[in-house]
């Protein structure tokens, strides 16, 4: 008995089921629940608030009325993380708030490099990683989102994305290998104020 | 020192764990020897740290709100059909305050006026004729509801003020109707539940386009208040607000 008060608490799928049979409350107490956590999701693969929100709205609707369609093997989590993901793809796609890097493009990266002030709070700390994060291959920034910033197993990132465990591990690589430059001025920020090349690149000055 | 420096993408690979064995055995043996290399390693696993402690800001108050008012409508838009003689109550409340609102000028247009609105998917079928009809152009057969410009700024904190005002003027002078897109008649249908509005303006609420709906409450003395932003169509309703004016 995990935490002593789930007497009270319906598991998931208990609400959702609810919820497919027209109870009016079941699905705002599953909301409840999981905002802050979709929200979280959503915010770091598009990197605004304003998109964030309306892909979790949309995502939100979207589980709402298939919910009657959730099949019972998977988590309640693991689904709704998997119709936020998607929103937020579809939105990518739709809106091109930014350009979408197709997979394996190198070519964009040299001109990739973070602009802004020196991150010294952790609210910009926070932006200059949202802004490293959008200048991946979407494929990469969701396995990064969900594996490195959510701290979700492999396996369960596996699942959310359905892909092998193997192409999670893949990605991630990919992705750190690609941010590494860029967020190489968050790793000395406890030194000096400018370690970053003016220009391009990212690296460090010749 | 053996064979070339490693790039970040194998130094990655390496740390997950992805490479094949003699690969990795290389690597291995190359990263013993060079510090260049195994400083970039070290770059690389910072990733993780970096990404791991970049604080998330909760989500804003008005975007919960917002979310909380969609899902709202959401849940409104599958409210069970009312059967045929409630419906028909509705519609006879509702075209007098049609007049209310349209204040019975000329100007007033109808939805149906242009007919693109008639297919729109979603809305509810025309009217064919209104036994209880009043005079005046704004009771044209077949509206199922029409659309003014009060040019009212509608603000949060002003909502329930503004609306109380511009239900209860019989004529606003500046009023002008409006043909509603398509988008928007399905867009009504969504939010209204069966229901005719009272009001559907088109305005601005915290500066930016919206439409101001306001539908018949529980009684008389209440009305039903949802403000849709301009993305507000047949598939998603773009909920901005949503509240319970007294009238």
């Amino acid at each position: 008995m995990r935490g002593g008060r789930s007497v009270e608490a319906a598991p998931d799928k208990e609400l959702l089921r609810r919820h497919a049979e027209g109870d009016p409350d079941a699905f705002s107490e599953l909301v409840q629940r999981h905002r802050d956590r979709m929200w979280a999701v959503a915010l770091r693969t598009l990197g605004d608030q304003e998109e964030a929100a309306d892909a979790l709205q949309e995502a939100f609707l979207s589980a709402y009325r298939a919910a009657g369609r959730f099949r019972g093997d998977a988590a309640v989590t693991t689904w709704l993380h998997r119709i936020v993901v998607n929103a937020c793809l579809d939105r990518l796609r739709r809106r091109s708030i930014r350009p979408v890097v197709p997979m394996g493009d190198d070519a964009t990266l040299d001109s990739v490099a973070p602009k802004g002030p020196d991150p010294t709070s952790a609210h910009e700390l926070s932006l200059d990683v949202s802004q490293a994060l959008q200048r991946i291959p979407f494929e990469q920034r969701a396995a990064l989102v969900l594996v490195d910033m959510m701290g979700y197993a492999v396996d369960d990132a596996a699942k959310v994305l359905e892909v092998p465990p193997g192409t999670i591990k893949s990605r991630c690589a990919r992705g750190r290998a690609r941010l590494a430059p860029l967020l190489g001025h968050l790793r000395n920020q406890d030194g000096g104020s400018d370690v970053r090349s003016a220009e391009e690149g990212g690296g460090k000055p010749a | 020192m053996t064979a070339a420096h490693l790039d970040y993408e194998a130094l990655a690979d390496f740390a997950e764990g992805v490479l094949d064995d003699a690969t990795a055995m290389s690597t291995e043996a190359h990263l013993a020897d060079c510090d260049d290399c195994r400083r970039r390693a070290a770059e690389v696993a910072e990733v993780s740290r970096v990404l791991a402690r970049a604080p998330v800001p909760p989500m804003p108050a008005h975007l919960v709100d917002r979310l909380d008012a969609a899902l709202a409508a959401e849940a409104a838009s599958h409210a069970p059909v009312h059967r045929p003689h409630r419906r028909f109550q509705y519609l006879a409340a509702a075209a007098a305050a049609v007049v209310l609102v349209g204040g019975g000028a000329a100007a007033v247009r109808t939805v149906m006026d242009d007919g693109s609105s008639s297919s729109a998917p979603g809305t509810q079928p025309p009217i064919a004729d209104h036994p209880h009809s009043a005079p005046g152009p704004a009771l044209a057969p077949a509206a199922p509801f029409t659309v003014v410009h009060s040019g009212t700024k509608y603000t949060s904190k002003g909502l329930r003020s503004q609306i109380t005002r511009v239900l209860a003027k019989p004529t606003t002078g500046g009023n002008h109707a409006l043909s509603a897109p398509e988008a928007l008649g399905a867009c009504v249908a969504r939010v209204d539940g069966g229901k005719v509005p009272l009001l559907v303006d088109s305005a601005t609420y915290e500066g930016r386009p919206a439409t101001v709906i306001a539908l018949p409450g529980k009684d008389a003395g209440q009305a039903d208040v949802w403000v849709v932003g301009d993305r507000c169509s047949a598939s998603s309703t773009d909920v901005l607000a949503h509240q319970s004016v007294s009238r």
